[in-house]
């Protein structure tokens, strides 16, 4: 097993590689000279201009910034600073604490709604409930979280509190501690919600179907220990795997929900340092995204092999 | 899978008992997996419902002055007197915060989603189904740098890789074709993956190993033998990921960086209308509708072509 991580991750050192380069070259051509703007209104003495685009290695060749750049990140963990001479990773470091609540947070609330709605489907499968669990996920699916986002913003957010004088979902910011992030997090879990019931309905049916649920039946045990002993647990899973490579996608996907809910996460920041032309925080971001994704991948398929004992790397 | 052969008809097995006499010629009909497909779609109710929401949609899309006698670009229909004025005769939806009238922009908006979502899927169907079909079907070398190129763009977040690209790319002049690029960029992946998996189980089979038997070239195995044996597959992908790649479109015009206005786009009509969402939630509420009913749509017509195409997975 260890042999098998090691070797998956040096093969994910190109994707790295390729994946910030590619980042790079985008941010590199962002239009508008960066220097000029911290100017401001008034033209910048050109002596300074100059000094400044010596140190920020702004006159090299798009491969030799690149090189600059991802050595000082592997090798000292430097992610650069920014034209206002801020350091990037002071920057991103609170960002990305409420970017990872928020995708926990809606892990947690896709776990429970989604594995609960599946099972529930699994089991009455045929009947009127499975059939409107199913459209309900259809529903999920099509609105887009844009829509939800708003509309439970005004409905749960405001209306309710105007109505029953219930404060329970703050509409913004993150000054209620967990609370704060529990409408964020449900837009946010919206679709993968969906899916997660589909494939927990799906999993679960077929494992119902082998033969050592028949056996178990046989064997006389109650319905409630075959459907959480012999089914659920192998059903489990698909669904297990599937949750780890969300967290990737949750917070790759966060930027929407937090500039409706004006979360100061990762999303919010790159948003606005890609209007600020802040390059070297827009890359940071990025960077560590793909790390996430890149891990997350690696533990799932790791999480695979520990699960089902069937399945062996080398 | 043995069931689907290269374009050809299915040859019935010799041992089927005899049909009933009035069906006999019938049975002698050859019967593709389209042309069982789409006997099996007709009588879904839900495929005929989600064609008919995109028939509607498409003619709003082609003729939109049919359902509005408003000219939505024609500044002079606008009053900034009645600003987000409610429902009234003549403006059945009301007017936007610039006064002007909320349903015509709804009905011309429908363009802009349809053309884009449309343009996405094909091509990023025909660049990540070629790639795929390529990287498939010779395998090696070949396979595993195309491989390795996907997993890069796969790694990129997609709403915020088609951020940056949206971003740098705003003053390229290219109007809605941008998004559509972006969108490209970032979504062929998927189609690759399915392209190439499906590929490379229909390599192996009978009928390819006594094609190229018979001599026929790399060229005419792909197109002729693999192809159409992986195109379901891709079709079903394909048509799932339409509603995805609208509402993407409408998350890139919240942002700012997919339709530029005066173009309309129902995600720019989001953007504007949500600075008075608290206090006049209609002019946001109708295009987050027409929104959700196109997504719904297209995703609708994916799970019923994907039940039709693939009966394993019912």
């Amino acid at each position: 097993m260890g042999r098998y991580i090691i070797r998956r991750l040096l093969q994910s050192i190109p994707v790295l590689l390729g994946a910030t380069l590619l980042i790079f070259a985008i941010v590199f051509a962002l239009p508008g000279d960066p220097i000029a703007a911290l100017a401001g209104e008034k033209r910048a003495d050109p002596n300074i201009v100059a000094i400044l685009r010596e140190q920020y290695h702004l006159n090299d060749p798009l491969l030799l910034q690149y090189w600059y750049y991802i050595s000082g990140v592997i090798f000292r963990a430097d992610f650069g600073v920014t034209f206002a001479d801020v350091p990037v990773s002071q920057i991103m470091a609170g960002k990305f604490q409420v970017t990872l609540n928020l995708a926990i947070t809606a892990l947690v609330i896709e776990a429970l709604i989604g594995v609960g709605l599946g099972l529930w489907a699994a089991l009455k499968r045929g009947k009127a409930i499975d059939t409107m669990i199913l459209a309900s996920t259809l529903l999920l699916i099509s609105v887009p979280t844009l829509v939800s986002g708003f509309v439970l913003q005004f409905l749960l957010g405001v209306r309710l509190k105007l109505w029953t004088g219930l404060d329970i979902f703050p509409i913004a910011g993150i000054t209620e501690g967990f609370r704060s992030y529990l409408l964020p997090g449900f837009v946010l879990a919206g679709v993968s919600i969906a899916y997660l019931t589909r494939l927990t309905r799906t999993s679960l049916a077929e494992t119902l179907r082998a033969d050592y649920i028949r056996t178990a039946t046989a064997k006389g045990l109650p319905r409630r220990r075959v459907v959480a002993r012999h089914g659920l647990r192998n059903a489990l899973i698909p669904l297990v795997t599937f949750l780890g490579a969300d967290l990737g996608n949750l917070m790759g996907g966060a930027v929407i929900t937090e500039r409706i809910f004006n979360l100061p996460g990762i999303g919010n920041q790159l948003f606005m340092s890609v209007y600020l032309r802040e390059q070297p925080v827009v890359v940071g971001i990025v960077t560590i995204l793909v790390l996430i994704y890149i891990l997350a991948n690696l533990a799932v398929d790791v999480m695979y092999a520990v699960l089902d004992p069937r399945i062996r790397y080398e | 899978m043995s069931d689907i052969r290269p374009g050809g008809p299915v040859i019935a097995p010799e041992e089927t008992p005899v049909p009933k006499p009035q069906k006999k010629e019938k049975a002698a009909k050859p019967a593709s997996l389209w042309s069982d497909a789409w006997h099996d779609l007709r009588r879904r109710p839900i495929f005929i419902i989600s064609l008919c929401i995109i028939a509607v949609l498409a003619l709003m899309a082609l003729w939109p002055s049919l359902f509005s006698s408003v000219d939505p670009f024609n500044a002079r229909t606008c009053e900034l007197a009645t600003a987000r004025q409610g429902p009234s005769t003549g403006h059945p939806f009301g007017r936007d915060n610039l006064g002007c009238d909320l349903y015509a922009r709804t009905i011309y908006g429908a363009a802009n989603s349809l053309v884009i979502g449309i343009s996405t899927t094909v091509f990023a169907a025909l660049i990540g189904g070629l790639m795929g079909l390529i990287a498939g079907f010779f395998g090696g070398g070949v396979d595993s740098v195309a491989s390795r190129i996907t997993e890069i763009f796969f790694a990129i977040p997609s709403i915020l890789g088609a951020l940056l690209i949206g971003s740098t790319f705003r003053d390229s002049g290219w109007g809605i074709w941008l998004v559509v690029a972006a969108l490209t960029i970032l979504g062929w992946p998927m189609t690759f993956r399915i392209m190439r998996a499906a590929v490379i189980t229909a390599k192996s089979q009978d009928f390819v190993v006594a094609a190229r038997a018979l001599g026929a070239g790399p060229v005419r195995i792909m197109f002729r033998h693999l192809l159409p044996n992986a195109l379901a597959p891709v079709i079903v992908v394909a048509t799932i990921n339409l509603g995805g790649f609208i509402a993407a479109e409408a998350a890139l015009s919240y942002l700012g960086v997919g339709v530029q206005p005066p173009e309309i786009s129902w995600g720019l009509m989001i953007a504007d209308a949500q600075r008075r969402f608290l206090e006049a939630p209609l002019p946001l509420i109708f295009p987050a509708v027409f929104l959700s009913i196109t997504v719904l749509a297209f995703i609708m017509l994916g799970d019923a072509v994907r039940d039709a195409l693939d009966p394993k997975l019912r």
